[in-house]
């Protein structure tokens, strides 16, 4: 099939500011940008916060070839935007004419294995000090500069790192306050900085040993 | 061109925690991958099989390495720079989707075990989440968003719990007042409707399984018969969609028309949220005619629902043979404790005040001595203070 023979079947069009899926929306199809970008956000607490921005090229919606949930976030047009879109019945025949997006999967795939996987390994501590810990060394292996920085200032918020760790907010509150009280850490409204991340490197090293017994 | 590198036994091709973007196919000798299990407590070892690709997702993904590859016997394999393996990619297609449909059945668990240590929503919980993400536009002064919100809801769940409602807000928005007062807290709305209420909770309930051990999570991907490698042809043209060789992929779902239990059951689930009882019904009965039943934990949810369902249809006959069922069959099932509760329910609307005491009495001894079990035992002095 020719690019525009695809785009006539399986293309689409939105306009700036259009939706193109909603948080908590069912869908089964997921999406390849041709053109233009989007914005991808949530609704977290009254507040609309964008967690990324992709552009020609990037998939979006890929979980929905795999489960059956609904979106885990809204995906709006920021710019006069086209797309492929994709579902379960016509992935396999858009893979074999598209080698090229079937590899990209795979590496999508690749990446949220192991983000899915790390974000597991954080809810299985059985302790909060250590979920923490590892929320903050877990943000620092996704930014490449970080790497074995001593300190880092992370643009996160309370209610984020509660998010990952899987904890309520006031519980998360009270540890990031007793480490900011002894000086581990520093707390902003829109960011977080560790003094020293080898502390939380030896807190999770030394929690994850003892569970391995 | 991918090379070819000999390793002698004993050595070691990468470790856990290297950094490497060069991915390798097994050709002879022995290697085994060497992990340990996302909760620490085991050490995994798997050999490579020949002719199996491996350190594929960690160069792909780009992350360190979460095995160690150690070499047990004098071994030949084929390595591959990232560059290349994309251009073979590109060449066999076949392969990248079996490689797919390994991956999506390993995200897929994945996410599952995080969804489930979350205990985040089904689908009619996250129905509900749909209308606040509405409200909140409408609140937000979002009016186009807020509208699609609405007519998705609407759309999808035309009979869901709360389609008064949204119906009430499309409308109010369509003519452009402000979001109306009197409307009671959405939040309230989602407690006091029970029936949607509890199949949210039901839906957590009967998802969960045994987090899951990964014990097969190493980083062997695929197995793939590979030509030498100087005689890798290109795949000859390819054939028109829907008429080549490789089966479909059961992971991206099976062929249209031919639903899976699961699927039947999933459908029984969106049905009775929508409150259509029937449909419900039939959906389980197709669930266990699509050999739902070879499936025990499938097997135990089904009969629960179906024993829901029924009492909805006002049959407590029928659904007391279902609990009864799985009671029989599943006797330590994880759903057990629920189903003696309705069973117990079942009776008390009866006015079979015994035999409803001594159902909550024996809900409230199985372990654990959760809020049910309180609840149970409860409701079964609160009887016997009325008997």
């Amino acid at each position: 099939m020719t690019g525009g023979a695809l785009f006539s079947k399986f293309g689409k069009q939105f306009n700036t500011g259009e939706i193109i899926f909603c948080e908590f929306e069912p869908g089964n199809s997921f999406y390849l940008i041709q053109t233009g970008r989007i914005k991808i956000s949530k609704v977290v607490k009254d507040k609309e916060k964008t967690m990324d921005i992709l552009g020609v090229g990037d998939i979006f919606g890929e979980m929905a070839i795999l489960e059956e949930q609904p979106r885990s976030a809204t995906a709006t047009a920021i710019e006069p935007v086209t797309v492929l879109h994709f579902d379960r019945d016509n992935f396999v025949s858009m893979m074999m004419s598209q080698p090229q997006l079937a590899f990209k999967l795979l590496v999508v795939f690749s990446k949220r294995i192991y983000d899915a996987k790390r974000r597991l390994m954080i809810l299985l501590l059985d302790d909060i000090q250590s979920k923490i810990a590892d929320v903050f060394l877990m943000l620092a292996e996704k930014e490449p500069t970080y790497a074995n920085m001593r300190e880092v200032s992370f643009p996160v918020t309370v209610d984020d790192v509660a998010n990952w760790a899987g904890t309520s907010t006031d519980q998360v509150s009270e540890q990031l306050n007793h480490w900011a009280k002894i000086g581990k850490i520093e707390l902003y409204s829109d960011r977080i900085f560790v003094r020293n991340m080898s502390d939380f490197k030896r807190i999770v090293a030394q929690k994850r040993k003892v569970e391995k017994r | 061109m991918p090379i070819t590198r000999n390793y002698s036994a004993g050595s070691i091709v990468y470790f856990a925690g290297d950094v490497g973007e060069d991915i390798y196919v097994m050709q002879k000798g022995r290697i085994s991958l060497i992990s340990t299990s996302l909760d620490q407590k085991d050490d995994i070892k798997e050999d490579v099989r020949k002719g199996e690709f491996f350190g594929v997702k960690s160069s792909l993904g780009r992350y360190p390495r979460e095995e160690t590859a150690q070499v047990l016997a004098d071994s030949q394999v084929l390595v591959f720079k990232m560059a290349e393996f994309e251009q073979f990619a590109q060449k066999n297609t076949r392969i990248v989707l079996q490689m797919l449909k390994v991956f999506s059945s390993q995200l897929r668990r994945v996410h599952k075990a995080v969804r489930e240590f979350l205990g985040e929503h089904g689908a009619s919980e996250a129905s509900m989440e749909l209308v606040g993400v509405g409200e909140y536009y409408y609140k937000a002064g979002k009016t186009d968003y807020a509208l699609y919100v609405f007519n998705t809801y609407l759309k999808n769940f035309p009979s869901g719990p709360l389609s008064e409602r949204v119906r009430k807000l499309a409308q109010s928005l369509k003519e452009g007042a402000p979001f109306p007062l009197d409307l009671p807290d959405l939040a309230e709305e989602m407690q006091k409707n029970e029936v949607a209420h509890r199949t949210g909770q039901m839906m957590n309930r009967i998802e969960h399984e045994p987090v899951d051990d990964f014990s097969d999570h190493s980083d062997a991907e695929m197995h793939v018969d590979l030509p030498p490698m100087d005689a890798v042809p290109d795949l000859p043209d390819l054939p028109p969609p829907g008429d080549f060789d490789m089966p479909m992929p059961d992971d991206f779902g099976g062929m249209p028309g031919e639903k899976t239990a699961a699927e039947h059951f999933n459908e029984g689930l969106s049905a009775f949220a929508n409150q259509q009882f029937d449909a419900a019904a039939q959906a389980y009965s197709e669930a266990l005619a699509q050999g739902g039943a070879s499936d025990p934990a499938l097997h135990e949810k089904i009969l629960y629902e179906l024993g829901r369902t029924l009492i909805k249809k006002g049959d407590a006959k029928g659904a007391v043979e279902k609990f009864s069922e799985l009671l029989r069959t599943f006797a330590n099932g994880a759903l057990a404790k629920k189903s003696m509760i309705q069973l117990a329910e079942i009776y008390e609307r009866a006015h079979d005040t015994a035999r409803a005491i001594a159902l909550y009495e024996k809900a409230a001894r199985i372990a654990p001595q959760d809020k049910e079990a309180n609840l149970a035992q409860q409701k079964a002095n609160q009887l016997r203070g009325k008997k």
